[in-house]
């Protein structure tokens, strides 16, 4: 049960972390692109 | 994991061990998955995929007409037998001129009898190559009539403006002409490989929290006017706005029409659908501005007729024929008052209906 429970543990810090990768990566990609969605200011 | 270490008394400390302590199994699979989620985004997100998406998908909000129109290009791509079409290319003046969309299109089709599509595809400050980009997705056999809207600044826009446009692109759209365009300025364009996520990243990217919470609680409402065009604009801020029209207008008389080569691919590019024809329109141009501008707008008027005359191309002026005044105006450029909208609806329809029903009849361009 304890070697189960290391596991599960070990399961959802890889899930955490490359969740948390995803979203570096999209966000370095923002910001290097510098993409945006365009708001038209108008007047 | 370290396998020197004892382990651990409880089945709660074991998985607070294994979720907190540093471990390669985990710090391997964090990397996998972090990039094989991007690796397999790249893969499955193809230009087809995309154009499934419920419409609005693509869409921050009820005022993002950059992802509604990337959405109605893409499914009007893959759609074939369409009936009647109006597509009208155009700036928020247009999108503001003609508030009831659907009931314009329904007025149509009762004017012809039978069932109009009507396609508002206008977004704000739109370019030519924007239309152009819109435009190489009509499926080969729509017919209709596409407008398209011309101004000083329109036909005025020059590399500084492309440059925008392929820096941060505002739609999602493959465009053979805006990359020649771009490549005839010195820009690097690769071709389109069809991956949606590798040809669109920055548009689709930008957009990321927005899918999220469009797969989570639906795409937003459209709205058929954008935000605020209730409220009028005050003169102070009408006096300090007015340099922005002048730039508009120094665009096209001081650096020449540099996007009327853009006009002519993009009528080339509409008149390879046998069943389109295609028309020109002058967008709605404030009373006051006809002043502030003095000659310099009835030369470009000049130059727009004989761009239309060159084309063999109707050039329509519905905001003339619709009388509009200073009162109608809620800022430089859009009208607001119902009152309006529906004289310029008339003079639109009034010009559209004659070509139009000979389109719908079988005549085709």
């Amino acid at each position: 049960m304890r070697r189960f429970a290391r596991w599960l543990g070990v399961a959802i810090q890889l899930l955490v972390l490359g969740q948390l990768l995803f979203v570096a990566v999209s966000q370095m990609y923002v910001v290097q692109t510098g993409a945006r969605i365009f708001r038209y200011a108008g007047f | 994991m370290n396998v020197s270490e004892p382990e651990p008394s409880s089945t709660l400390r074991a998985f607070w061990h294994g979720a907190s302590r540093p471990s390669l199994v985990a710090a391997v699979g964090a990397i996998l998955l972090g990039l094989g989620q991007i690796a397999v985004a790249a893969a499955i997100l193809t230009t087809e995929r995309v154009a499934r998406f419920p419409l609005g998908f693509l869409m921050e909000d009820a005022f993002d007409y950059y992802g509604y129109v990337t959405q109605q290009a893409l499914k009007m791509s893959s759609a074939n037998g369409a009936p009647p079409t109006v597509v009208l290319f155009g700036t928020s003046a247009s999108r503001c001129a003609l508030a009831d969309h659907d009931a314009f299109g329904r007025r149509l089709g009762e004017a012809v009898g039978r069932t109009v599509d009507f396609r508002l595809l206008a977004t704000g400050s739109q370019t030519l190559w924007e239309a152009s980009a819109v435009a190489e997705h009509l499926p080969a056999d729509l017919s209709g009539v596409v407008l398209v809207e011309i101004s000083p600044w329109r036909l005025g826009a020059g590399p500084e403006r492309l440059r925008e446009l392929i820096e941060q692109p505002r739609l999602g759209l493959d465009s053979r002409i805006l990359r020649d365009a771009a490549r005839a300025e010195g820009f690097e364009i690769p071709e389109p490989t069809g991956r949606y996520l590798i040809d669109h990243g920055p548009f689709l990217v930008s957009r990321r929290w927005t899918l999220l919470r469009n797969a989570l609680f639906g795409p937003p409402k459209y709205s058929e006017v954008p935000r605020n065009t209730h409220h009028v604009v005050d003169e102070q801020r009408m006096l300090e706005t007015v340099e922005v029209m002048e730039e508009r207008m120094a665009a096209f008389t001081e650096g020449g029409a540099q996007a009327a080569p853009v006009l002519r691919e993009l009528v080339a590019e509409l008149r390879r659908r046998p069943g389109l024809r295609v028309a020109l329109f002058q967008s709605v141009v404030h009373p006051r501005l006809l002043g502030i501008y003095g000659d310099r707008y009835p030369a470009y008027l000049e130059f727009s007729a004989a761009l239309a005359n060159e084309l063999d191309l109707p050039l329509w002026q519905p905001g003339t024929e619709a009388r509009l005044e200073t009162k109608d105006f809620r800022d430089w450029i859009h009208i607001y008052t119902r009152d309006a909208q529906d004289r310029y609806a008339d003079a639109l329809a009034n010009e559209l209906v004659p070509i139009l029903t000979t389109t719908t009849s079988g005549a085709g361009s």
